[in-house]
């Protein structure tokens, strides 16, 4: 006897087996995976290693006695311009940028995104539309009226400065998310805390901002990376005593004269990118579900 | 005399260019329990808004216990407000939903908690108080919604389609007790629902809305057996009122296409247009073969016969028309067959076909 039609039809389970597809999409993985850790791998190795080493070995090569003192010498002796005190100033630097700009941008952001989404205040379309072209206008445009700005103002080469400059520029996008966000909630939520003599702020701090905790993680994650990672405006309204660690780090690598120190340069780099990389891993699971959350419900 | 507990006056309510009400007027008795009955979209919940105070009017008044409220926001409004998404805020447990707006009148804690502990009493959920809304099914959910209302000594409820989001069984639960809780309450309550079921079950009174307009407000054995106009009469009742669209000829016989009704004794005002009658299905009497009728019959062949147990109703093809009508199980004719019905004249309804208004009509004795 020949199969049944209908054991026939089923086909064979999907998954069993190892088809040539499922191969080749693993070898893919595989490679992407590779070619982006060899760098990493290159850089951790190479951090560890003395710079004789360095000379002698392959690039691939395991460090034979490692050590963590080009890491020591990158935070406290290298030289960033004139100053030979290494990264840790603008370490402390990126955090005094970072904290505040993070913190008003989000605050900020989620309260226009409540806002524009449950109040629909006049004029409140019109506002959003402004953000968003603003948003996506090159932020390259503002960098001069900007500095103009400050300088008339006596803000220039201030903290203060870099902050309002992250919290301009760091504002549309959180307020979009928000928004979308604060849209999927049932709008009866806040009709329900109106009827219950709950006000504007009221119905924000006690209904609206702990339903907010996902999309609070996905806004941090996003504005602490974005201003950690920046070096433009750094550089440009920080002035010298305020330099991010991402401009201190160009300095570093780019102003040695002689032979280069690469075990110093890697290990200068993988300490700048620290903060973003451990916010990436501890919040990589509740990130995606802030976007998920944002998305399914946006 | 009865007190008025809600007077809408006159009121506009417009998105954009768009007038969802349009001058509509509406008094509600104190203690009487009002249901704004309509299909989706024709402007109920916008309307409870409004007397809720969570829409901006464009015109008109609204008083709620003879205090003019139009401008009035909606904590200080004596209203309490229950809508189909329930509403509870997610983080609190259910004791702090409903302490929630005492809280926010900075009422004292050991008050707060003797109004939570009587209004949990009442609505039997003492033992979920401290569980939080995810935590409860959809008909404990609700009365918690209500529960938000009753600890604030409201004097007007408002219900914004309480029961669409339960399934069959609890709504009919919960209609039920929701018709005790206000018989102890006295309270006024409005109630939104585009379910007729629920519209006759708990109205003292039903506003029947169409387009942003009332067609008709009575109490429901009226808006059932004297509906105002044909939308009313399409409106309500299951299966639908059967309408005829026809003409008067000779003063007394209804003719409509392939069908011809002598109605004696008719007195209908003359209307230059044509006429509808309305049949609702237990006005018509299947009469038994060779019985001689005793006022107008309509006769027609058997389309359908459906059995819902206590129940049956057929459907019967007369002319270009087909009608419903409920018959005795035992006594349900075959599909296929000839049937004569008898039409209960007393009963009927008669309509102006172009305006869709009632006209009064009495048949002579
Ligand atoms: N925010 C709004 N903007 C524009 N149109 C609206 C808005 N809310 C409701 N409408 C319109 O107003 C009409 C009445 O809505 P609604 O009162 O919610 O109806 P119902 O509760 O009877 O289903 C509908 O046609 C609806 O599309
Ligand atoms: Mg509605």
């Amino acid at each position: 006897m020949t199969t049944s039609p209908t054991a026939r039809s089923r086909g064979s389970r999907p998954g069993t087996g190892l088809p040539v597809g499922r191969i080749g999409l693993w070898a893919f993985i595989l490679l992407t995976v590779l070619f982006f850790l060899a760098p990493l791998y290159v850089m951790i190795v190479t951090s560890l290693k003395t710079m004789d080493e360095v000379r002698l070995s392959s690039i691939f090569a395991l460090p034979m006695h490692p050590t963590f003192e080009a890491w020591r010498f990158a935070w406290s002796e290298a030289c960033t311009g004139i100053e030979c005190h290494g990264l840790q100033s603008g370490f402390w630097n990126s955090v005094r940028i970072t904290v505040p700009s993070v913190a008003v941008s989000v605050l900020l952001g989620a309260i226009s995104g409540y806002a524009l989404s449950y109040w629909k205040p006049r004029g409140g379309e019109i506002l959003f539309a402004l953000l968003m072209v603003g948003a996506f206008i090159p932020y390259q445009l503002f960098i001069y009226p900007l500095a103009f700005a400050f300088a008339k103002t006596g803000l220039a080469n201030t903290l203060l400065a870099v902050v309002m400059v992250h919290v301009f520029f760091g504002l549309p996008i959180v307020t979009l998310i928000f928004r979308n966000y604060y849209a999927g909630l049932p709008h009866e939520l806040v009709k329900a805390a109106q009827i219950d003599g709950a006000g504007f702020w009221r119905i924000f701090r006690s209904i609206i901002l702990p339903l907010s905790r996902p999309i609070l993680v996905v806004a941090v994650i996003l504005q602490t990376t974005g201003v950690w990672n920046d070096f433009l405006f750094g550089l440009i309204f920080g002035g010298t005593n305020n330099q991010p660690m991402t401009v201190q780090l160009n300095a570093l690598v780019s102003a040695q004269f002689g032979e280069k120190p690469y075990n110093v340069h890697m290990a200068a780099t993988i300490l700048t990118a620290l903060i973003p990389l451990a916010i990436y891993l501890a919040s990589g699971r509740w990130f995606v579900r802030g976007i998920a959350a944002g998305a399914v419900k946006g | 005399m009865q007190e008025t507990s809600v007077e809408v006056r006159d009121l506009k309510v417009s998105y954009g260019s768009f007038n969802v009400l349009d001058g509509l007027s509406l008094d509600i008795y104190q203690g009487e329990f009002l249901v704004l009955l309509g299909s989706s979209g024709c402007g109920k919940s916008t309307l409870l808004n409004a007397i809720a105070g969570l829409q901006d009017t464009a015109d008109g008044s609204i008083a709620i216990s003879g205090r003019d409220v139009t401008f009035t926001p909606p904590k200080d409004r004596g209203i309490g407000m229950v809508f189909q998404s329930y509403a509870l805020y997610p983080q609190m447990t259910v004791a702090q939903n409903m302490g929630f707006g005492l809280k926010v009148r900075k009422m004292k804690a050991p008050e707060i908690e003797a109004r939570i502990t009587r209004a949990a009493e009442i609505l039997q959920i003492t033992h979920l108080l401290k569980r939080k809304p995810s935590d409860l099914s959809g008909g404990q959910r609700q009365r918690v919604a209500i529960g938000r209302a009753l600890v604030r000594d409201v004097d007007v409820f408002l219900f914004d389609e309480p029961l669409s989001n339960l399934d069959a069984q609890l709504r009919t639960d919960l209609r039920v007790e929701l018709k005790k809780l206000h018989q102890n309450l006295g309270n006024t309550m409005i109630y939104v629902t585009h379910d007729q079921v629920e519209a006759m079950t708990l109205a003292d009174r039903i506003a029947v809305m169409k387009d942003g307009r009332i067609q008709q407000l009575a109490p429901p054995d009226e808006i059932y057996a004297r509906p105002a106009n044909l939308f009313v009469a399409g409106f309500i009742g299951s299966p639908k009122m059967n309408l005829i669209a026809g003409s008067l000829e000779q003063g007394t016989t209804f003719t409509a296409p392939g069908l011809r009704i002598a109605l004696p004794g008719i007195q209908a005002r003359p209307t230059s247009g044509g006429l509808t009658l309305g049949l609702r299905p237990e006005h018509l009497t299947l009469l038994p073969e060779g019985a001689v009728a005793t006022g107008p019959v309509i006769e027609g062949t058997v389309d359908l016969v459906e059995a819902l147990g206590p129940e049956t109703i057929v459907w019967l093809r007369a002319g270009d028309s087909t009608i419903a009508l409920r018959c005795d199980p035992r006594s349900a004719p075959a599909q296929g067959a000839t049937a004569r019905a008898l039409i209960s004249l007393q009963d009927a309804s008669l309509f102006e076909t172009e305006t869709g208004d009632r006209l009064d009509f009495r048949p002579l004795p």
